[in-house]
């Protein structure tokens, strides 16, 4: 079999329209580089090649899922899991999407010949990936028809606004270099770890075979993407005009999704995980902390990439970061498509034991809820002019809410990251207007149906199976 | 018990396919959630107009049964090619044939790849979530022909110097024409210009001829490598012509749309046409290149009319064939 | 004198120490900043060590409580904090 790429020869100089027409310089411009042709190539892959790895690899996912349907694993699954995949997957499946797309335009757009070969096979894996989103959530539909509705709580829920701001965001980029960096290095050389090896462990450990399985096999596939990234990044970095940029960006999307990704993902092994695995702080250190920083940033460093700015702010904000936001979603039970409940015993003696500052933060909060205070409430909370979370970080009751003033309008941030984001780039974000805004004044049926939440979905999730 | 379904797909007799349930629901309208250039998806990005959410592929193709039923048929030509190779038919192969079918072999390569190119825009930008899905996998096919191109023409070409797949796109006179062509259409900024310019025009004309060059030449040739790939472009091309079709024709069932569609027949066919003719004249085959290029040409006119377009003198003359095809 | 028929505000609440976020709401814009105060609490779920000040979030400025809110002048979607002033 042919592995090495013969498509890759095939790029040419165009002989009768402007090379400025066929490559606009907006899509690197403020990018520095001599010889795009000269571009280091990430891989060499062959259509031939990737089929055949492709498709051996659907054989071993397909059969595992039918496997988990047909002899009904959603029994041996706890309830509580599923009211989690509810918020996880339509978010993955939006920034699959958005990666997909984002890369169409690497590929037809990058300066670098060999950036749109290695792109074009992005864009298709990122196809591979928002479909096997899709099957989970098919499955998952067989046993809970909560996810049936998928779509419209993308385009419709406050809870999906992270996903769209930060992920259309990503897509909507002019410069490729910018996608890269938020795409191919703080989603997935930080991030995707965390979401995609992590997590299955999770899954596999409450029941969930399938999800545990997609998981792992699309992560397979992001070898290739992170090696785009860090080639990219490696060889921008060799000019030091672009040091500048690339710190920003690396700046702005490392906080972004420690916001989009990092924040929903903590939920998952602290929350909807009946089973416990390790604590989400220790995951975090793991998965991101230890693996990207301690491994790339640091390597980096002698081309003169400081590590993210903002990387003290989140690590200040992982005792708290996953018991933060389970509350607050937990006073908005009424308003989700999916169910929240009050941790049991089990669940308080893991946070105990885990999160030394458990206690003294979110005690108090649970301890009136279990003596019949149902902390519901009816209107949406403040949220974040950049990421679209709730500002309650790093825990409500001492929220480090930031202001911009622009326009003569004032502008509200969840954290120091997202205000500094916005204090760069305000014409690009100021028109945003967040979900608390359009539905103010509403009540709660008011705001169910212009989110369209069908009667049942949302609310305490009171029964939840032993497994 | 019959599945549960996704609210958007039930309600209907029929459960929705799996395909179905794969490929609606992806893309999102709404506000743009950040102001830049580029943008997010927008009305004015075409001068089409339709309900973007009801096309549906006819091929049904998502990545499973694509990768799983492309790896199969790649398994055949794998066997094709390394039958050629180690039995080696190809110093046995006509030098004239040989010679011919290394330029066009070679120079199609690129023009394969140019129309992989322009549908990355496509895929880009496009408002139909499903448009999006058969383009993405459209691109592999382009990549797939492209690939197996440059692969048969090394194996037909061992002594080929580095640059001279670049010299033939540039310099071999017979192929400016297509080169201008695809060149032009990778600066367009309307997607559903990029897809009739491409889908309906050019590879309307361009996939059938190559389709009858190759098979036919081949088995007059006794090349049943270049036969075995002219098959296989083919059977990819079909899934084209399918969601291409049923996408205008969705289109075009609206009058501005079906005006807009014929305007941009008339602008591009007569360039497609003078561009497969130019190939021709240089490479008559013994007679096959002209018919090859008189069957595209009736395919082609089958094809705008099914999808309803208005074929103006212009485009009736660039499409007319003399004599019958026997 | 006739009513002036000016539209409802729209401000952010705050309260260091309540557990709930910032809530967006829609007071009367002839509501004292005191009397907007102690209702402001009770929506956040905090009661705060008196005396209790409002102070215009983005700017730092502490509001005269016998000012209404009209008068105040804040613009759409800016936000009131109320603290414990003690």
């Amino acid at each position: 079999m042919k592995t090495k790429s013969r498509a890759k020869q095939l790029y040419w100089k165009p002989s009768y329209v402007d090379l400025d027409a066929m490559y606009p310089p907006l899509a690197s411009a403020g990018i520095h580089f001599d010889d795009w042709d000269a571009w280091d190539d990430p891989f060499n892959i062959s259509y031939r090649q990737y089929i055949d790895v492709q498709a051996k690899k659907e054989l071993g996912f397909h059969p595992v899922r039918d496997a988990f349907e047909r002899y009904n694993g959603d029994q041996h699954v706890p309830a509580r899991w599923y009211d989690g995949m509810k918020l996880a997957f339509p978010f993955l499946q939006t920034a699959e999407v958005a990666a997909g797309r984002a890369h169409a335009r690497t590929a037809r757009y990058a300066p670098a010949p060999a950036l749109r070969a290695a792109a074009f096979y992005q864009s298709i894996d990122e196809m591979r990936h928002f479909q096997n989103h899709i099957y989970e959530m098919r499955t998952y539909n067989q046993a809970d028809s909560g996810f049936d509705n998928w779509a419209s709580w993308r385009d419709n829920h406050f809870s999906m606004g992270p996903a769209r701001y930060i992920y259309e965001d990503l897509m909507n980029c002019d410069n490729i270099f910018e996608s890269i960096i938020a795409l191919n290095i703080c989603v997935e050389v930080v991030f995707t770890n965390l979401i995609f090896v992590g997590i299955p462990s999770v899954g596999a450990l409450n029941g969930d075979t399938a999800m545990a399985q997609e998981m792992l096999t699309t992560q397979s596939d992001e070898t290739r993407h992170m090696a785009i990234g860090q080639s990219t990044l490696r060889t921008l970095l060799r000019d030091d005009r672009n040091v500048e940029q690339l710190q920003y960006w690396l700046d702005k999307w490392f906080w972004l999704q420690h916001r989009a990704v990092a924040g929903p993902v903590g939920l998952i092994p602290d929350y909807f995980a009946k089973r416990k695995y390790i604590p989400y702080q220790q995951m975090y250190q793991r998965y991101v902390i230890d693996n990207f920083i301690a491994g790339m940033v640091d390597d980096l460093a002698e081309f003169g990439l400081k590590q993210p700015r903002f990387l003290e702010d989140a690590k200040a904000e992982l005792p708290d970061y996953s018991h933060t936001l389970y509350r607050t979603l937990f006073q908005y039970k009424n308003v989700l498509f999916n169910k929240m409940f009050v941790p049991d015993e089990h669940d308080m003696e893991f946070f105990t034991e885990g999160y030394p500052t458990f206690e003294a933060n979110h005690g108090k909060f649970w301890d009136e809820v279990r003596a019949g205070d149902p902390k519901d409430l009816s209107q949406l909370p403040m949220l974040c002019q950049m990421c679209g979370m709730p500002c309650v970080f790093p825990v409500p009751e001492r929220a480090n809410v930031q202001c911009s003033m622009y326009e003569n309008n004032a502008y509200w941030f969840c954290s120091n990251g997202c205000k500094y984001i916005f204090d760069h780039e305000p014409y690009r974000y100021a028109h945003r207007v967040t979900m608390e805004r359009t539905l103010n004044g509403l009540d709660v049926p008011e705001i169910r149906e212009k989110m369209g939440l069908a009667p049942g979905l949302g609310g305490l999730l009171t029964a939840d199976k032993d497994i | 018990m019959a599945r549960k379904t996704f609210v958007w797909l039930s309600g209907r007799k029929r459960p929705p396919s799996e395909y179905e349930e794969l490929s609606t629901g992806i893309q999102w309208s709404g506000l743009p959630v950040s102001e830049t250039i580029t943008g997010q998806w927008r009305e004015d990005s075409t001068l089409l107009s339709t309900d973007w959410n009801a096309f549906r592929d006819p091929a049904g193709m998502y990545y499973r049964n694509y990768v799983v039923g492309q790896d199969a048929v790649e398994k055949q030509l794998d066997a094709v090619y390394a039958l050629a190779s180690d039995a080696d038919f190809i110093s046995g192969l006509d030098p004239t044939w040989r010679e011919s079918l290394t330029v066009l072999i070679g120079t199609m390569s690129f023009a394969q790849w140019g129309m992989s190119m322009a549908m990355q825009h496509v895929m880009r930008f496009t408002l139909s979530p499903t448009v999006a899905c058969a383009v993405q996998l459209q691109i592999m096919d382009k990549l797939r022909a492209a690939e197996r191109s440059v692969e048969w023409y090394e194996l037909l070409n061992p002594d080929y110097q580095p640059d001279s797949l670049f010299r033939a796109w540039d310099e071999i006179e017979c192929i400016q024409p297509l080169h201008r062509y695809i060149e032009e259409v990778l600066v367009e900024a309307d997607w559903g210009e990029v897809i009739v310019a491409i889908n309906l025009v050019l590879a309307g004309l361009l996939e059938p001829f190559l389709r009858e060059l190759y098979i036919k030449g081949g088995r007059a040739q006794g090349d049943f490598t270049t036969a075995a790939l002219g098959t296989h472009l083919a059977k990819d091309a079909t899934r084209q012509v399918a969601w291409t079709d049923a996408f205008l024709a969705q289109c075009a069932a609206d009058d501005a749309n079906a005006k807009v569609i014929s305007a941009w027949v008339d602008r591009y066919l007569p360039l497609a046409a003078a561009a497969i003719d130019a190939v021709v004249e240089a490479y008559p085959l013994d007679g096959i290149g002209p018919r090859a290029a008189a069957v595209a040409r009736t395919e082609c006119r089958a094809r705008l009319e099914k999808v309803n377009v208005t074929l103006t003198d212009h485009v009736a003359a660039a499409l007319a064939v003399e004599g019958d095809l026997s | 004198m006739a009513e002036a028929d000016v539209e409802a505000l729209l401000i952010y609440g705050r309260a260091p120490g309540s557990e709930n976020p910032p809530l967006l709401m829609n007071p009367p814009p002839d509501w004292t900043v005191k009397f907007f105060t102690k209702l402001g609490q009770r929506n956040l779920n905090v009661k705060l060590a008196p005396p209790v000040i409002a102070v215009r979030a983005s700017d730092g400025t502490v509001l005269d409580p016998e000012m209404t809110l009209a008068e105040i002048g804040m613009l759409p979607y800016e936000m009131i904090e109320f603290r414990s002033a003690g």
